[in-house]
């Protein structure tokens, strides 16, 4: 019985740990990625003046009457 | 054995907190609307005074088409026999919240407050006539209105969308403005020319593009993270305008209802007058007895169209439909009501 108690504690420790791992690593991916995506590459900072710019047809929807 | 069980019980505990301690920012529990992403996204460039003025302007000319085509519609079912009146009354109360949108000044500093309320007044208005629609007509009728609707065009609206797209240029080219300014480089010429329409929005970034390939990688970094960073800043001034607009939302609504309300009392008698007066007194009284509102009406903003057909119709009217519709069992041995 105390084996099995100790067996199902240690699959909880484990559980446990790789939660919070794969928390902690997918945090720093996200951080490498956003690090990656301040490269200054001409085609972020023509994005990011492409996004502050207004499209000439832009409209602006509020349904239709039909 | 009684410790190792209270060691697993406290392992549980800890297992089921997890998900918890990593989910996101919990909602907001408070009864404040919320904005939907479109909106908030629209608003980002009400900032400055151009920006307002052409979402302002948006949301007139939208009206105006659909104020436009329902006139088209009652017109049609008037002449066929149907009662028109409930369509009518929702017109007029479209041409008031119309009229608001035209007075509103967008470099007042609750524009975004007040964009985000008219806006949310309109949807719901042309939902509602959508929705009275349905039930006077089937949906074959419905189908065929759509697409005649679909090919007609409101020259009210050509002649805004002009102004809207003078608008536009002349914010985009303030931001690009901007973009020389941090570049370092005199843009004077190609933006007046961009602003005059001499050059289009592409030629002007490919010449900024140019530009930044030329830059040295520094700088080339500097440009964008100041790019980023003013955008940012953009997009917090927005989130707390938005933010303020869905504080007290039902407060202004009440208060926009009941300046509507007497507006349409003073208008002259008729029963679409009456009709209009009617159902804002009912809107009131909903608010009143709801509280902190329950009706899906009082959601601010979704864009209203989870059953219509696409865009706003660009085409010139036609002529005025002849006996094409399927009636529901509304239609009336007299004219509509006019």
């Amino acid at each position: 019985m105390k084996k099995i108690l100790l067996a199902v504690i240690s699959v909880l420790i484990l559980l446990f740990s790789s939660v919070l791992i794969y928390h902690v690593f997918s945090e720093d991916a996200i951080e490498i990625n956003q690090n990656g995506e301040t490269e200054d590459t001409t085609d972020n900072v023509m994005n990011e003046i492409d996004e502050s710019l207004l499209n000439e047809d832009d409209e602006l929807e509020i349904g239709e009457m039909v | 054995m009684k410790k190792i069980w209270n060691v697993l019980i406290v392992l549980m505990l800890m297992a089921s907190i997890a998900p918890l301690a990593f989910a996101d920012e919990a909602e907001d529990s408070t009864d404040d609307v919320e904005i939907d992403a479109e909106t908030q996204k629209q608003v980002e460039v009400m900032n400055n005074g151009i920006g307002a003025e052409i979402r302002l302007l948006q949301l007139e000319k939208s009206i105006k088409i659909n104020i436009f085509k329902g006139e088209e519609i009652v017109s049609n079912l008037t002449d066929l026999g149907f009662d028109t009146t409930e369509l009518q009354a929702i017109l007029v109360e479209l041409e008031l919240v119309k009229e608001e949108v035209i007075a509103a000044d967008p470099n007042a500093t609750d524009a975004v407050q007040i964009f985000v309320d008219l806006k949310h007044d309109a949807v719901n208005l042309t939902k509602e006539f959508r929705d009275t629609l349905k039930e006077i007509l089937d949906d074959d009728a419905i189908e065929q209105l759509r697409e005649r609707l679909r090919e007609m065009v409101c020259e009210q609206a050509q002649n805004l969308s002009k102004n809207i797209q003078n608008k536009i240029r002349q914010f985009n080219r303030n931001q690009l403005h901007r973009v020389y300014q941090i570049i370092g480089e005199n843009g004077d010429s190609v933006l007046s020319q961009y602003q005059n329409g001499t050059l289009t929005r592409n030629q002007v970034k490919q010449q900024i593009q140019k530009m930044v390939n030329q830059m040295i990688k520094e700088k080339r970094y500097d440009l964008f993270s100041q790019l980023k960073q003013e955008k940012i800043q953009n997009q917090v001034k927005a989130q707390s305008c938005v933010q303020n607009a869905s504080e007290g939302f039902q407060t202004r609504q009440e208060s926009r209802l009941q300046k509507r309300l007497q507006k349409s009392e003073n208008m002259s008698d008729n029963p679409v007058n009456e009709e209009t007066a009617e159902r804002i007194r009912n809107r009131i009284n909903d608010i009143d007895t709801s509280g902190s509102g329950s009706d899906d009406n009082n959601s601010p903003v979704d864009s209203g169209n989870e059953d219509s057909g696409s865009g706003n119709g660009t085409g010139q009217s036609g002529d005025s439909g002849n006996g094409y519709y399927g009636g529901n069992g509304n239609q009336q041995s007299g004219g509509g009501n006019q």
